[in-house]
């Protein structure tokens, strides 16, 4: 399966491409045509429909996984009820866009379905890398914080414990960030217990997308 | 007795009548970048950290347009430092009758130690406004190469390096490679007697490219890891738009070996740490110190005067940026340190 990711550096990337595979139960395969590189919220969300149309309209990609860092606007499973949704919530507004860029694709000749998932990491994607490490970094306990007004802990904290210090090179951010995900993709069960939402929502869609492949 | 092994450190620049820096306070940190309009100071910062090295400046050329000049006026620059937890201020005066007067490092009762490392960084303080074509000329080999300030030595600095410093060289040599992957390799050439030029070599099929054929941003990227590799680096370096001429997407690479420089203990290094001073007018490069406004400094300009502000002393700056990538706030306005009319 072909399949693009779209994060906010190059390192997110390598960790959800793994994460993808584990959900998949099988290697995916990168769109070569396409070297997306994102540079961060709202860059994801401002490329979005352009990534899309190009995928769609030129190239073999079979689907498209978006994960984002939540920041302070992580997701209620109330923004899953009927009507409009809560544009300032990161996972919404990748949902949204995608659903409205998918609403306007033209049928395209041999051209199979396209499918689309999303992912939330709150509030950055070191928390689910630290997962397991620290048993307070869960997805509840951020924004339980958030709400209270005192965060359990920050995203520079979260890049301290997993790389090591605050500012890693892209090398150094890359190597760590993807041995550690190898290392949960033999677990992810328990990235969906602390991580219910946001990595939840995307075990889920992916999980869908194995009907189709049969 | 202090902790010799202590860097010092200019916390700040005070600048008065030195061009359009009348009365500006630059806050510097480890690393610093400095971003604004044009015509904001930032180059004649670099200027005044050249001028404390000791190249001299024309008073007439370098005083604050609209300011009087008489016998009592003075151009200043008060630089003031820390080191083993104390402060001082160094001062450089000039006045309309004797150019590069000098207020040489204050004395401090019973610790010339202090006065010595001060002295030392200052002297030895690199700046750097890089010409592409400097960066590709032959050079004339020495005993000591240094980089100078246009870039030129080049070839010298990185002959030295393979030679006194091989291993260096290759880390040198892999970063490269992983920046610009259609190259494998730097290589010398003698083109006469005493001589170096640098060459890079192809990925793909082995050709050897001299540097005069090389792209200005291939040229710019080989200097600025050179300058995160030099070993014996000097204690603060500056540079002029690092960004200038370099793909987007090499933007985290340049901060990356800044960053190194800059904190050498986080990247597994044991040598002593570089302060370092950059200006950019990338909304792209501004956007990876998102992290840390501290290091950010936005130079403004109203009227002839220009004036410094660290990003994170802005009231409300992360309410302001909250979900803005810090470039575009900054292009849009919001954040100053943009072009107004006159």
């Amino acid at each position: 399966m072909k399949v693009a990711i779209l994060g906010e550096s190059s390192a997110d990337e390598a960790v959800v491409r793994i994460f993808v595979d584990a959900i998949l139960g099988e290697p995916t395969d990168s769109v070569e045509r396409y070297r997306l590189r994102s540079r961060g919220w709202p860059a994801v969300l401002n490329q979005l429909p352009a990534v899309l149309h190009a995928l769609y309209y030129q190239s073999d990609a079979d689907a498209l996984v978006v994960v984002v860092d939540s920041d302070s606007h992580p997701h209620d499973v109330a923004h899953d009820d009927p009507g409009p949704r809560d544009d300032s919530c990161h996972l919404c507004a990748v949902r949204s866009k995608i659903d409205a860029v998918r609403a306007r694709l033209r049928p395209v000749q041999g051209r199979g379905s396209f499918r689309a998932a999303a992912g939330l990491a709150v509030p950055a994607l070191e928390a689910w890398l630290w997962c397991g490490q620290d048993s307070l970094v869960t997805e509840q306990n951020w924004i339980n914080g958030l709400w209270a007004g005192e965060i359990p802990y920050t995203k520079l904290k979260l890049k301290q414990w997993v790389y090591g210090t605050d500012r890693p090179d892209l090398v150094t951010e890359t190597t760590r960030a993807t041995e550690r995900a190898r290392r949960l993709a033999e677990n992810l069960a328990m990235l969906e217990e602390r991580f219910p939402i946001g990595f939840g929502a995307l075990c889920r869609e992916v999980r869908g997308w194995r009907g189709d492949l049969r | 007795m202090s902790q010799v092994n202590d860097i010092p450190i200019i916390e700040a620049i005070e600048f008065t009548n030195f061009k359009a820096l009348r009365n500006a306070e630059l806050p510097l940190s480890q690393f610093t970048l400095i971003v604004g309009p044009n015509g904001s100071g930032k180059s004649t910062v670099l200027q005044g950290l050249r001028w404390l090295r000791g190249v001299g400046i024309n008073f007439d050329h370098a005083l604050t347009i609209g300011v009087p000049r008489d016998d009592a006026t003075r151009i200043v620059m008060t630089i003031r430092t820390r080191y083993a937890g104390k402060r001082f201020n160094v001062i450089r005066r000039l006045t309309p009758r004797h150019h590069n007067e000098t207020d040489s490092v204050p004395r401090i009762a019973g610790n010339e130690l202090y006065q010595h490392a001060v002295w030392q960084m200052l002297q030895t303080l690199r700046t750097f406004s890089l010409v592409p074509e400097r960066l590709s000329q032959p050079v004339k080999l020495s005993a000591s190469m240094n980089l100078l300030d246009d870039g030129l030595n080049l070839a010298g600095v990185l002959d030295r390096l393979r030679d006194q410093h091989p291993e260096r060289f290759e880390q040198l040599n892999e970063e490269l490679a992983r920046w610009l992957p259609e190259f494998d390799r730097i290589l010398f050439d003698t083109p006469m007697e005493g001589h170096r030029a640098i060459q890079l070599r192809t990925r793909k099929g082995q050709a050897r490219i001299p540097a005069s054929e090389l792209s200005t941003g291939t040229l710019l990227a080989l200097t600025i890891l050179t300058i995160a590799y030099i070993p014996d680096s000097p204690k603060l370096v500056a540079l002029e738009e690092p960004d200038h001429g370099l793909h987007p997407r090499l933007l985290r690479d340049v901060r990356d070996a800044l960053y190194r420089l800059a904190y050498p203990d986080r990247f597994g290094e044991s040598r002593p740490p570089v302060q370092v001073i950059a200006t950019t007018h990338s909304p792209y490069f501004l956007d990876l110190f998102r992290d840390h406004p501290e290091e950010v400094v936005i130079a403004k300009k109203e009227a002839n005067e220009a004036t410094f502000q660290r990003l994170s002393d802005m009231p409300n700056v992360e309410e302001i940026l909250e979900d803005s990538q810090l470039g575009d706030a900054w292009y849009s306005g919001v954040l100053g340190g943009v072009p107004v009319a006159p």
